[in-house]
């Protein structure tokens, strides 16, 4: 029977390791989506994933709302990733990266490399996005991690969904979908 | 190409009801909207794409059982046997914390209580073989000047003048006595019998360098506090007085031929209620007299009849006045006078002398009612019996015209122990407990620090890790 969040938090500040890998289980998927969509590849989505949950089982005493342990995670995994791309800043164009495949994929539906794409929004849109879309994050979790108020995240949700779908749109145009 | 396009102002709410953030109001009126208005249903089954879109594009971004299996190795790896039974780290850090605080205080205590120690508040002052006060020097590395009771480094920053204020005004006989009143005996040398040294004397006793405007009594008090120093006294008075044969260590006399002669060893022994509160108002009334106290002791072991002893000089032209008024403060149990047993006789001459005062007394009322002529023979008999009051009790001591100063030495004795605390004893109880206090904060803190040795490595270790 699944454990909530709540009760395997405190099994876990109790000293079950084994529990916290229940922990990881449930959200290293989304927490190494949202780490690939903020940072662009996989290997630095993992490290950083692997980095996030090392970090906040030892931090685990900080957390005071076990309910809310996904937006807390997200929140470690946010301030990681903006280290990672400030290490990496300018080192790897984007056409270096994946224009080649996304250009030649053989389904048109397919030649859309979506990350890749993505990865041209602002990174404010994406932390945004992420949040909403891979942790299913409410809007008061998301601006408590972005310190806004709920309303204005709504607002900035909004333009980071209208900016995705502009880049959608165009990269549809460009590939004659 | 699929454009965002929904009804002007609509996009926010559409966003927030497809992340069902509206409330109902707002959600009902996004629904009648919808269900009129064909450009906002595309918007939102666009939106409702690229959520579905940018979800599966990140599918199969997931570290697996890999990434969940490195992260508890990672953990496991810190979590070492000796940290499965530690403490969280807060409580770590509040022990040490707490070890270092607690360390202090307890030094902190025990200075107080070593220190506190050493200055009892009643104290024997050592004596010598002969009977006399030991001339210990005086430590000047920042302890307490035992002349002034004020601190070296203070005291040695006062001008002479100063120097002689605290000197003389010091008053505490029970602290460090010894010092202070073997120099106030040399206090009552007049300026006359020490002027012939005019000059050659260190005022401060450090070393015997030249000082030709030295006081006598600068003189005498720059030597205070130092052993080296009244050596250096005695040579200096050898050495340019005339008279100077002053020897500090042959000080029952002062040795200074013409000097100051003096009849010593009246030695009394008083029963009274309180011993400790007689020997202190004998020791008042010396003082109110020119004398000095050269020792004073008092001891109130259980079981034992409580004691208090005091011996001093008083100048001898005092003495009828001030041992009077000593007699007065209890029982009279022996009297002793250059050690032959003249209590009988005492008792004799203090019925004679209270005879003649009483004598003398009623002359003086009478005096007072007769008339001039009567008055004046009255008064020459009354001044005739007080005279004879003195004279018996100077008889009785031996006094003499050459003599000076008397040496006296009183015992005041109480009839039976007592049964109640008194100060001497809670004191020593107070004392005592605290040193077991002490005691036991130390033991505690060094269990305390022990845990802190074992435990602050790994602490320290896991705090570099974490670092890392």
């Amino acid at each position: 029977m699944p454990k909530s969040d709540e009760e395997i938090v405190r099994r876990v500040r109790e000293g079950d390791l084994h529990a916290y890998g229940q922990l990881i289980d449930r959200y290293q998927q989304r927490l190494t989506a949202a780490a690939r969509h903020l940072v662009g590849d996989l290997e630095t989505a993992r490290d950083i994933v692997q980095e996030t949950f090392i970090e906040a089982y030892r931090h685990l005493d900080g957390l005071r709302d076990a309910a809310r342990i996904g937006g807390w995670l997200y929140g470690i995994l946010r301030h990681r990733a903006h280290a990672a791309l400030v290490r990496r800043r300018s080192t790897v164009s984007w056409e270096e990266e994946g224009a080649a495949e996304w250009f030649t994929a053989p389904d048109p539906g397919e030649r859309i490399d979506v990350p890749e794409l993505l990865s041209r929004l602002p990174v404010a849109d994406r932390e945004v996005l992420a949040a909403r879309y891979l942790l299913e994050l409410d809007y008061d979790e998301i601006a408590r991690l972005i310190g806004a108020t709920p309303q204005n995240t709504r607002v900035r949700v909004c333009r980071a969904k209208e900016r995705l779908r502009a880049l959608l749109a165009r990269a549809e145009e460009e590939v004659g979908l | 190409m699929k454009k965002f396009t929904p009804c002007p102002d609509w996009s926010e709410l559409l966003s927030a009801y497809q992340d069902d953030a509206l409330a109902i109001d707002d959600r009902e009126r996004v629904e009648e909207h919808l269900g009129a208005c064909a450009a906002c249903r595309q918007a939102l089954t666009l939106l409702d794409e690229d959520r579905s879109r940018l979800e599966g594009a990140y599918a199969h971004a997931t570290g697996g059982t890999a990434l969940r299996n490195r992260v508890l190795e990672e953990l496991r790896m810190e979590n070492t046997p000796s940290s499965q039974i530690t403490l969280p780290a807060s409580w770590l850090r509040w022990l040490v914390g707490f070890t270092g605080v607690t360390a202090l205080a307890s030094l902190a205590l025990i200075s107080f209580l070593l220190v506190g120690n050493t200055r009892t508040p009643m104290t024997i002052v050592p004596v010598d073989g002969n009977g006399q006060v030991v001339l210990d020097s005086v430590d000047d590395s920042g302890k307490i000047n035992a002349q002034t009771g004020i601190p070296h480094n203070v005291y040695n920053g006062l001008d002479a003048a100063e120097r002689s204020r605290q000197y003389l005004a010091y008053d505490a006989p029970a602290k460090v006595p010894a010092m202070v009143y073997m120099n106030r005996r040399d206090l009552i040398l007049p300026p006359e019998r020490v002027s012939g040294f005019s000059g050659n004397l260190d005022t401060h006793g450090r070393s015997p360098v030249a000082s030709p405007n030295a006081s006598w009594e600068d003189a005498l008090l720059g030597y205070v506090g130092s052993k080296k120093g009244f050596f250096h006294a005695s040579d200096a008075f050898q050495n340019n007085s005339a008279n100077a044969t002053y020897d500090f260590r042959m000080n029952r006399n002062y040795g200074i031929p013409g000097g100051i002669q003096m009849a010593y060893d009246v030695d009394y022994a008083f029963l009274v209620k309180n011993a400790l509160q007689g020997a202190r108002k004998a020791q008042q009334i010396v003082r109110e007299h020119g004398g000095f106290i050269i020792d004073f002791a008092f001891n109130s072991d259980e079981g034992t009849l409580p004691y208090a002893s005091i011996r001093g000089k008083v100048p001898a032209d005092q003495a009828d006045k001030a041992l009077s008024a000593i007699e007065k403060l209890g029982q009279v149990r022996g009297l002793t006078i250059d050690g032959e047993d003249l209590t009988e006789q005492f008792k004799q001459q203090i019925d004679e002398a209270n005879k003649q005062k009483e004598h003398a007394e009623k002359l003086e009322k009478l005096e007072n009612r007769s008339r001039p002529r009567v008055a004046k023979n009255i008064e020459q008999e009354r001044l005739r019996a007080e005279q004879r009051a003195a004279a018996a009790k100077r008889a009785l001591l031996g006094l003499q015209a050459k003599h000076e100063l008397v040496e006296f030495s009183a015992s005041f004795i109480e009839d039976k122990p007592r049964e109640r605390l008194h100060f001497g004893q809670v004191y020593a109880m107070t004392v005592a407990s605290l040193k077991l206090l002490g005691l036991v904060l130390v033991g505690v803190v060094l269990l305390l620090a022990l845990i802190g040795i074992i435990a602050s490595p790994w602490w320290l270790w896991k705090y570099l890790r974490r670092k890392e």
